[in-house]
């Protein structure tokens, strides 16, 4: 993974120290918080309804195990003893108080970990595919290119005052595992006889407004790639929205004007700034980045009969389940992915308690060289595990609590922090997400119902990502009750779709019901063998209206 | 409202030309007003300066940009970044080498990327701490990006000992 050199230290560190300056002004009155807040607004500091709630940056949510063990030294130390894993590969503490600040960032910058721009109206964490590196059929691994639009992206003296927040996801693959298409600018890599070449989206991204994103270039060059983005700041720059703060996104843009113009506009930006040299990205440092994202010291091995161990039943019924479930194919012989579960009824998704994360830092050393990633649905993996090992490293999860094997099903699900944390919120949503978890707990009917993703959200602001479930719950305030709205049919990945409400909302006391009849109508109709999206997208929504609402 | 230009606190020999005043030297309009008797402003031996509102393309002062001594642009709200743009294309692609000032809602955490921007004139308020100004500027030492002004530090060049990014 990236470390920094004395260049990007030197910088970090500087910005870190400001900032502490800034939070000790604070504390002693110096400021106001007037003064104070556009300073800790690019500084991931926000002000929540119980405390103050910190977002770390975890570049393209690639984490050392002694970053994680930091992590949870802090969550220990200056938290409840817990973190919680973000939509974008962050990670967030709820319970912040403001004195604490300027240790726990000189705690982070001893890891090389920060808080730029994690908030604010500027370029935020560039995602990727969290099985970057180790997944077949990739054209290069995202993170080393999250990585060089990281640094383009920070402290960008021209694009630190946008019109609105702005975020950029990469993927390498051609199934897209960082929602690439519902980003402000999506960019997708693939390999061709001529060397890499890039697709670039823009105006992609959920909230009140969500839109599938509009290819601006097919083919893009390495050596142009930060021209290309330099141009779409620009243009949004200039134009974005800034009278109306519901309008201000990218995507608003894009409609606008249309993905014609605005392609036009970019593409003129773009050819002018070629025109005084472009944006530069040697091949020297290109070469250098790429050093940082070389493959692990692999060993040869061969292959496992995984598929006859997936097949087990009896003891072993739950170790296949694990299996089947949470590893998938990896690039090298011998070995496998394996993603960890953050998600079992009783947690609300995405947590972890310290004692968990030292103990993923432990498993992380022992068997994935020393690397965890985040994905966006707010769980971890362990990337380069042998296959040998994988029934060690299973009963070690099992014991820790962290033996779910239930990813992409029905308890895997993405929720918002909701009505318990957030300001904004209209209604909860994590104990809708821990109902539906315990509802559909039994494993055999979990995976009878196969791949579901759920995503509920608490509000319109779409934190949860609620349009682009399968299932989607939005939870909305009727009369000054909480409601929800249900969605079906969204998804994230490159067949990407927005979800369709499906009729009047539900209260907090029926929802989970109605989602139990979806699910039971999906399994009523469904052909052998066929998920729910296809399902769905084949019956279209007359079954599960019928369901619910039991209209003809 | 105080004016900080090399570090130092200077007098403003620039004011906005009232409607019916006369015309010493030097001028400064506002955009509509210049364009609206354009050649008369250029056909002046005055210094000519003109404050440009932060929504319009700035290459409409392109052919002018020669003839001008001072541009000024806006910045109406803090968060308002428009401006940021208006002045690297100023600078970076239509050459312009005049004195470039940053006007309205500026905080002292934006005065190292508005010279990197190419602002070489700021506006600050009358009970600024200049030194402040300058000691926060002065301790950002690095920077990832290239743009126009401060080539020097430039981490990517110094990376890699190059001249110019295009090596």
């Amino acid at each position: 993974m990236y470390r920094y050199d004395e260049f990007d230290e030197t910088l970090v560190r500087g910005r870190v120290e400001e900032f502490r300056g800034q939070v000790a002004r604070r504390l002693s009155g110096a400021l106001t918080e007037d003064q104070f807040k556009p300073l800790r607004l690019m500084n991931g500091l926000y002000l929540q309804l119980h405390a103050y709630m910190l977002r770390v940056a975890v570049p393209y949510g690639t984490l050392s195990s002694r970053q994680m063990r930091q992590l949870a030294m802090i969550a220990r130390t200056y938290d409840k003893n817990y973190g919680h894993f973000t939509t974008r590969q962050n990670i967030q503490f709820n319970w912040i108080e403001l004195p604490q600040v300027p240790e726990l960032l000189g705690a982070l910058a001893d890891v090389e970990m920060h808080c730029i721009q994690t908030s604010g109206n500027c370029i935020r964490n560039v995602t990727a595919d969290p099985y970057g590196g180790a997944v077949a059929g990739e054209a290069e691994d995202p993170r080393l290119w999250a990585e060089i639009i990281r640094q383009w992206s920070t402290f960008h003296p021209e694009f630190s005052y946008l019109p609105r927040k702005f975020k950029i996801a990469v993927t390498g693959s051609a199934h897209d595992r960082a929602a690439i298409l519902v980003h402000d600018i999506g960019v997708a890599i693939r390999r061709t006889d001529e060397g890499l070449r890039f697709r670039i989206y823009i105006g992609g991204g959920q909230g009140r407004t969500p839109m599938i994103a509009a290819q601006v270039v097919d083919d893009a060059r390495e050596d142009n790639l930060l021209t290309w983005l330099e141009a779409m700041l620009r243009i949004y720059n200039r134009l974005g929205r800034r009278d109306n703060l519901y309008k201000s996104r990218v995507k608003i843009l894009v409609h606008g004007l249309g993905a014609e113009e605005i392609g036009r506009q970019i593409r003129e930006e773009y050819q002018a700034i070629k025109q005084t040299g472009g944006v530069p990205l040697p091949e020297a440092e290109i070469t250098r980045i790429r050093t940082y994202f070389a493959p692990p010291a692999y060993e040869k091995l061969q292959d496992e009969d995984l598929a006859g161990a997936m097949r087990a039943n009896g003891k072993e019924a739950d170790y296949a389940r694990f299996l089947r479930r949470n590893t998938a194919k990896h690039k090298v012989a011998g070995y496998r992915i394996v993603t960890i579960s953050l998600k079992d009824g009783e947690r609300p998704p995405g947590d972890a308690t310290s004692e968990e994360m030292e103990k993923i830092a432990d498993l992380a050393d022992q068997y994935s060289f020393g690397e965890i990633r985040v994905t966006h649905e707010q769980n971890l993996v362990l990337a380069h595990v042998k296959q040998k090992d994988l029934p060690k490293l299973y009963h070690q999860l099992v014991e820790a609590g962290l033996g779910e094997g239930n990813i992409g099903l029905v308890a895997d699900q993405i929720a918002c922090p909701g009505l318990d944390f957030c300001a904004l919120a209209n209604t909860r949503s994590i104990p809708v997400a821990q109902e539906i978890a315990r509802r559909f707990s039994e494993p055999k009917r979990a995976e009878l119902i196969g791949d579901m993703k759920i995503k509920i959200s608490g509000c319109i602001n779409a934190c949860g990502h609620h349009h682009v479930g399968h299932i989607g719950i939005l939870g909305v305030d009727k009369k000054g009750e909480e409601h929800f709205q249900l969605m079906l049919g969204g998804s994230a990945d490159e067949d990407a779709a927005l979800g369709k409400i499906i009729g009047p909302s539900f209260a907090y006391d029926e929802v989970v019901d109605a989602v139990e009849k979806v699910i039971e109508a999906y399994l009523e109709h469904r052909q052998e063998g066929e998920p729910f999206l296809a399902a769905y997208r084949r019956l279209g929504a007359e079954p599960f209206k019928r369901a619910l609402y039991g209209t003809a | 409202m105080a004016l900080l230009e090399e570090g130092r606190r200077v007098a403003d020999r620039w004011q906005l030309l009232e409607e019916g005043e006369a015309q010493a030297s030097p001028i400064l309009l506002p955009y509509a007003r210049f364009v609206e008797a354009r050649k008369h402003w250029l056909a002046l031996n005055n210094a000519l300066g003109v404050v440009f509102p932060n929504d319009l393309d700035p290459s409409l002062l392109a052919e002018d940009l020669e003839r001008l001594s001072l541009v000024v642009l806006q910045f109406p709200a803090f968060r308002d970044g428009r401006a940021y743009s208006q002045a690297r294309l100023l600078r970076e692609r239509h050459g312009y080498r005049g004195t470039l000032r940053a006007s309205g809602d500026i905080l002292i955490d934006q005065y190292f990327f508005m010279k990197r921007c190419g602002f070489d004139s700021f506006e600050v308020p009358d009970d600024a701490d200049i030194k402040a100004w300058e000691e926060a500027a002065a301790k950002r030492t690095t920077w990832y990006q290239p743009s126009g002004g401060l080539e020097g530090e430039n981490i990517l060049l110094a990376r890699h000992k190059l001249k110019s990014g295009r090596d």
